[in-house]
């Protein structure tokens, strides 16, 4: 093997790259927010004792996690122009599309954090006279975000990764900014060694905070 | 308001506030029925607490106490019959054979809120200090001012003995110290009754006589209790009446006197040696007396 590295490559389109790192960082920003506004929802819907929220909740839960995400951002932003005639740019349709993609499986972790608290909390709850969702946001939410934060974390890396298939609709976050750099360069090796590099940065603070987090609630439970 | 007559020894009082006659016990069940699936757990219960009563109830596991109990807070909804609280209908707005309007959410919470409850697993918040527990429903449901609630607190720890422990989290108190805390957190709400579900059965035989001295002391005070127990003592001793369950039905009741001296009903009679039995606490006595048992057995033979 005599393959001659040309990081420095790098250092020439370093503006490109830095470019596509902060719209990797927004893309991943707006689809945890639309992520866990939509896992919080659906999560408290599918933990609901009424059928008529429990099942739509449950099929949406089921349908976004049993088909690709590939498939739900192409087919938000190429197929729902054409059924309603509202195009919207393809960030939007990306950060809609991993939106509700993670908000299914965050909907899951919400549902299992709620459903391990001991039933006895809700009873002691209503028993002093509070409703289901001052229960829910006083006594049964604080004690399940600390069950949930594990299963979450790994959900938001996952969501981070996610975000590179942004590229197939042209958004010109990491991966896409880098295919172009490598037809441009024909230096993949460098480029996905940076790309890998750069996901290690975004992801691992993530996790080590969390673990910090973990263990100083872990402290007090 | 109902005016309809009750068959009770209660007097007629004129309630306080609303100058309404107040004819009716404190609490009130009648042809009470609940099932869970194909499981009829309560079928027709009635019962009635005077102001001031403290009731036992007591009976073999599976006999439906703990579930009267509930319903009595509408923790657990009910099938058949009704549930008076000071006069009002728990639960519904109005019953009328088998249409039945629930009533709002809001309003169960404040009928909740003035019946305190006390369970077997005690249920403190693990997430908040004692005090935090103590306060959490005076600051959040009645909106009471924080400070005023903490001294209210800080008063009834001292009364249940936890001056000390108003800042410790409930995972660092012994069984007997958790359920006097709750017991501290159902009385802040100020209930004009309370409810205990089986408050000493998840305690070490050690800790039982200090949760028992607290609900004495509250009996005394005048408090209005339910007491479902498998404290024959307690029963005995501190209840006005003793109410036995049997199968989802009311065997029978009475005072103390008559239902430990002289049951009516066999199966009381047959419950209560069971549970008195000298001995039964007490796993090696026990042991002894069947070897002595099959001693005798062996000698007759």
């Amino acid at each position: 093997m005599n393959y001659h590295w040309h990081f420095e490559i790098l250092w020439t389109y370093r503006f490109a790259l830095l470019r596509a790192a902060q719209i990797t960082f927004w893309l991943t920003l707006f689809s945890l927010a639309i992520g866990i506004a939509m896992g919080l929802t659906f999560g408290l819907l599918r933990s609901s004792r009424n059928g008529f929220l429990r099942v739509p909740a449950g099929i949406y839960v089921e349908f976004f996690r049993s088909t690709p995400s590939l498939v739900q951002i192409v087919w938000i932003y190429y197929a729902l122009p054409v059924l309603t005639g509202v195009q919207m740019g393809n960030m939007t349709a990306a950060s809609i599309g991993f939106g509700l993609h993670s908000g299914a499986y965050f909907a899951e972790t919400f549902r299992g954090g709620i459903a391990s608290i001991h039933r006895g909390q809700f009873d002691a709850a209503r028993a002093i006279g509070m409703r289901y969702g001052t229960a829910m946001r006083r006594i049964i939410l604080p004690q399940a975000y600390r069950r949930m934060l594990p299963p979450f974390i790994n959900e938001v890396a996952n969501l981070i990764k996610l975000t590179t298939l942004g590229s197939t609709i042209a958004v010109s976050e990491l991966l896409h900014t880098a295919d172009s750099l490598i037809s441009e360069t024909y230096r993949p090796l460098e480029f996905y060694t940076a790309l890998a590099l750069a996901f290690f940065l975004f992801i691992f603070p993530v996790i080590w905070l969390a673990q910090r987090l973990e263990h100083m609630l872990g402290a007090r439970s | 308001m109902n005016t309809e007559h009750m068959k009770t020894g209660c007097m007629k009082t004129e309630h306080p506030k609303t100058g309404r006659m107040s004819s009716g016990p404190m609490i009130e069940v009648r042809g009470l029925h609940k099932s869970f699936g194909t499981a009829h757990v309560l079928r027709g219960v009635d019962l009635s607490v005077a102001a001031g009563e403290v009731l036992a109830v007591i009976g073999p596991s599976g006999s439906g106490k703990s579930t009267l109990l509930r319903c009595l807070n509408f923790l657990e909804e009910y099938d058949q019959g009704e549930v008076r609280f000071e006069d009002r209908l728990v639960g519904y707005r109005s019953i009328h054979g088998a249409d039945r309007r629930r009533d709002t959410e809001a309003s169960i919470a404040v009928m909740r809120a003035r019946l305190g409850m006390v369970f077997q697993g005690f249920n403190l918040f693990p997430h908040k200090t004692v005090l935090q527990n103590v306060i959490e429903g005076p600051v959040v449901v009645q909106r009471r001012p924080r400070a005023e609630a903490a001294d209210q607190a800080r008063a009834l720890l001292q009364k249940v003995g936890l001056a000390d422990k108003a800042d410790a989290y409930p995972d660092r108190l012994s069984g007997g110290q958790q359920q006097r805390a709750a017991i501290a957190r159902a009385l802040a709400m100020q209930p004009r009754a309370m409810l205990f579900d089986e408050p000493t059965s998840a305690l070490d035989p050690e800790l039982v006589g200090e949760v028992l001295e607290v609900m004495q002391d509250l009996a005394a005070d005048g408090m209005t209790m339910v007491v479902v127990t498998h404290e024959m003592g307690f029963a005995r001793e501190v209840a006005d009446r003793v109410l036995v369950m049997d199968q989802g039905r009311v065997l029978e009741e009475g005072p103390p006197e008559t239902i430990f001296g002289h049951p009516r009903e066999a199966r009381t009679a047959e419950f209560l040696r069971r549970v008195t039995h000298p001995g039964i606490a007490d796993a090696a006595a026990r042991r002894r007396l069947r070897h002595a048992e099959d001693a005798i057995g062996s000698a007759a033979v």
